[in-house]
């Protein structure tokens, strides 16, 4: 799971963004913030692999705060300043991406795992850019969330259309409340969450069980 | 000199005249009643009222020539002084008359020449007094009311001429604003007509110059000529026109209004122009100095204002309008992601996205635009970078600007006209470089055409033309290129951007 931050003052669009970045199965948003400053502070208390920078901001350019953070967080720049000039800025601060906010999702959530996966589409030319995000298309999931085994899945399941008593999910799938306590046990551990309605949020949002 | 009398001093003469009027009456009427019509009243009465006939049929301007009010008011006071005498000196009922000329003394001369023939007056009435054995007391109510009178129409006297003074100003200062605003009005109807002017294309002033230079390179044949304005960024070449001979005769003339000078013709003539010739281009080129000088007026008036409201208008669209049609376009994406079951509605959303990433991109060129949208034409900048290139073949630049291109595009066509005209002026062998075109803000096709050795488009020589620099430049501002060009014909370049 690649944990993001954003910070853009516009809300509406850092809203849509995150919204829309939750939306996929391996990235989540970890916070929205509305300036540079905020965004050093944010990160301090909630660490992130990649942040979305927007550039010109009320309360701090975005720009100069990627230089700040830079060695814990990779950052993309997002911004509708996307000219020459700017892009040099934020290559010189170390910014990883640069895009207009016009950029489809598709897009920028394959310039997120490349980024988070190390690499720097700076350096690129559109071209090769272009060519790389190609190969960071499909997301992967994590590898706790890929270890499910079926019958976790199978709990998982039941658990999103709302079947959680221990006993009953026994019954469902003919097996002891001991062994569905262990299987719980397990699918926490692997989606790293706590209770099962966490568990079945999370299973939702990665699209392995449906809710209905 | 004689002062003007205002208003109000006339109305105080008039006053002081009927006043006169007044006492002499009353004096009359005392005089019979006391002396009961005796020989010296009645001589008395006459000499009052010769003086009260003569002040008042005296000019007015009289009292306002120099040491006018002196003798009128010394002489007055003596007549009056014989008539007081004659009817009984300080108690005499002349009295009140013989006020009147400490009083025209006061208000045309002021309070010291008032004062000083009131104690002329009252000197005079205290040795009168005392030559008819009465005690210098009885003289006494007589000072004192000179001095009273002296005071009190001093003090008025200062009191109107302040009042009058500050309706001087207060009138001065109305007619001054209403000359402003007048003035403002005329100012606002000329940059009203001006600036419907320019909005209907009838005040193009690369078109004014252009049709200018060519109204003066037809008087003489053969000369060639570039007509230029000064710009915030300089010199700026709006025409040029013809090709200078190098052993021709150059003129340097300003385009001068007044009181400024707006810019300069250089005029290359085959034969010396004669003082009449000069004479004949200055009569041309005036009123259009006069039009540039206007149209920079304007440009400066509305510029600032334009500045401003483009600035707010770049603000809104980057902060507001551009981030929510980012937003709406991740809307779409999630949305089409959703619908990955029904592939006909994820087609439409794709396509619906597209259009939003377009418009973003749209807003994003449209804030660049508000952003950087004052510089130097195209014809200007390509004038500037061809006139560099100096000596054969001369490149000759026709292009019809109407409006510049968008700045996001300006540099790069500067960069591909000037590279194709230093190719033909360097590489081609031609006898002539000629670049021309048509220019409209976002649409516009241009062309460096030379009558050089030309070469195969297909097969691009080596090192010198960078015909792939000039594609590359072209394809980033969305124009395309065409090279024409034959193995000993000629080359013709055309970039063209946009379309109507």
């Amino acid at each position: 799971m690649i944990r993001v931050m954003i910070a853009d003052d516009h809300q509406l669009f850092a809203d849509g963004l995150s919204q829309a970045l939750n939306s996929l199965p391996d990235t989540r948003v970890v916070g929205v913030v509305n300036s540079g400053p905020d965004l050093v502070t944010s990160l301090d208390s909630q660490p992130a692999e990649v942040a979305i920078v927007d550039i010109e901001m009320p309360g701090g350019d975005g720009i100069e705060s990627i230089s700040v953070v830079g060695r814990q967080t990779k950052a993309i720049v997002v911004s509708m300043h996307a000219d020459d000039q700017q892009r040099e800025r934020a290559a010189k601060a170390g910014a990883r991406g640069f895009f207009s906010k016009g950029v489809p999702l598709a897009t920028l959530a394959a310039a997120v795992r490349a980024v988070a996966d190390g690499q720097n589409l700076m350096e690129l030319s559109d071209e090769e850019r272009d060519s790389l995000l190609e190969t960071y298309g499909e997301a992967e999931l994590d590898p706790g969330a890929a270890s499910l085994t079926p019958r976790e899945r199978e709990i998982l399941q039941l658990l999103a259309v709302g079947v959680s008593a221990t006993d009953e999910l026994a019954d469902r799938l003919y097996i002891s409340q001991k062994t569905v306590k262990n299987h719980l046990a397990s699918i926490f551990q692997k989606l790293a969450v706590s209770d099962r309605t966490q568990a079945a949020i999370e299973a939702i949002r990665l699209g392995i069980a449906r809710p209905s | 000199m004689l002062a003007t009398p205002a208003p109000w001093e006339t109305r105080v003469h008039r006053t002081v005249v009927i006043g006169q009027w007044v006492a002499l009456t009353i004096g009359i009427v005392s005089s019979l009643v006391q002396s009961r019509g005796s020989p010296q009243s009645l001589v008395a009465m006459g000499i009052a009222g010769a003086y009260v006939v003569g002040t008042a049929l005296a000019p007015e301007e009289w009292f306002w020539r120099r040491f006018g009010v002196e003798s009128i008011c010394l002489t007055g006071a003596l007549i009056v002084l014989v008539a007081m005498t004659l009817t009984g000196g300080a108690t005499s009922p002349y009295l009140l008359l013989s006020m009147g000329p400490p009083v025209f003394a006061t208000v045309y001369g002021g309070f010291r020449t008032g004062l000083t023939t009131g104690i002329l007056s009252g000197a005079m009435l205290t040795l009168v007094t005392l030559a008819n054995g009465a005690p210098v007391i009885d003289a006494a109510p007589a000072l004192a009311l000179y001095l009273i009178f002296v005071l009190l129409v001093g003090v008025i006297r200062r009191l109107l001429e302040d009042i009058h003074q500050q309706a001087t100003t207060l009138a001065e200062e109305k007619e001054s604003a209403t000359k402003r605003l007048e003035r403002l009005e005329e100012i606002h109807g000329a940059l009203l007509r001006l600036s419907e002017d320019m909005s209907a294309g009838r005040l193009n002033a690369i078109e004014v110059a252009a049709d200018t230079l060519e109204t003066i390179l037809e008087r003489f044949p053969g000369s060639a000529g570039k007509l230029a304005v000064d710009g915030e960024d300089g010199r700026v070449v709006l025409a040029a026109r013809g090709i200078p001979d190098e052993s021709g005769h150059v003129y340097e003339i300003p385009l001068s209004t007044s009181d400024t000078t707006v810019g300069n013709l250089e005029l290359t003539t085959a034969q010396p122009m004669s003082t009449g010739d000069l004479a004949q281009v200055a009569a041309i080129i005036h009123p259009v100095s006069v039009a540039f000088a206007n149209l920079q007026l304007l440009q400066d008036i509305v510029g600032s204002a334009v500045v401003e409201e483009r600035v707010r208008l770049a603000r809104e669209m980057h902060d507001e309008i551009g981030p929510s049609l980012a937003s709406l376009g991740l809307a779409l994406d999630m949305t089409a992601m959703q619908q990955a079951d029904h592939p006909d509605v994820a087609a439409d959303l794709h396509v619906l996205r597209s259009n939003v990433t377009k418009l973003v991109e749209d807003v994003r060129a449209s804030v660049a635009d508000l952003r950087n949208a004052r510089g130097p034409t195209l014809t200007a900048r390509v004038l500037q970078t061809t006139s560099a290139l100096g000596g054969e073949p001369p490149v000759v630049v026709d292009l019809e600007e109407r409006r510049p291109p968008r700045p996001t595009q300006i540099g790069e066509l500067t960069s591909i006209i000037t590279e194709a005209a230093r190719n033909a002026h360097t590489h081609s062998g031609a006898s002539m470089v000629v670049i021309s075109g048509q220019i409209d803000r976002s649409f516009g096709s241009c062309s460096v055409v030379d009558d050089g050795v030309g070469f195969d488009p297909e097969h691009e020589p080596e090192g010198h033309f960078g015909l792939v620099g000039m594609r590359e430049r072209a394809s980033k501002i969305g124009a395309t290129i065409k090279f024409d060009s034959k193995p000993g014909v000629g080359t013709a370049v055309t970039v063209e951007w946009g379309s109507r």
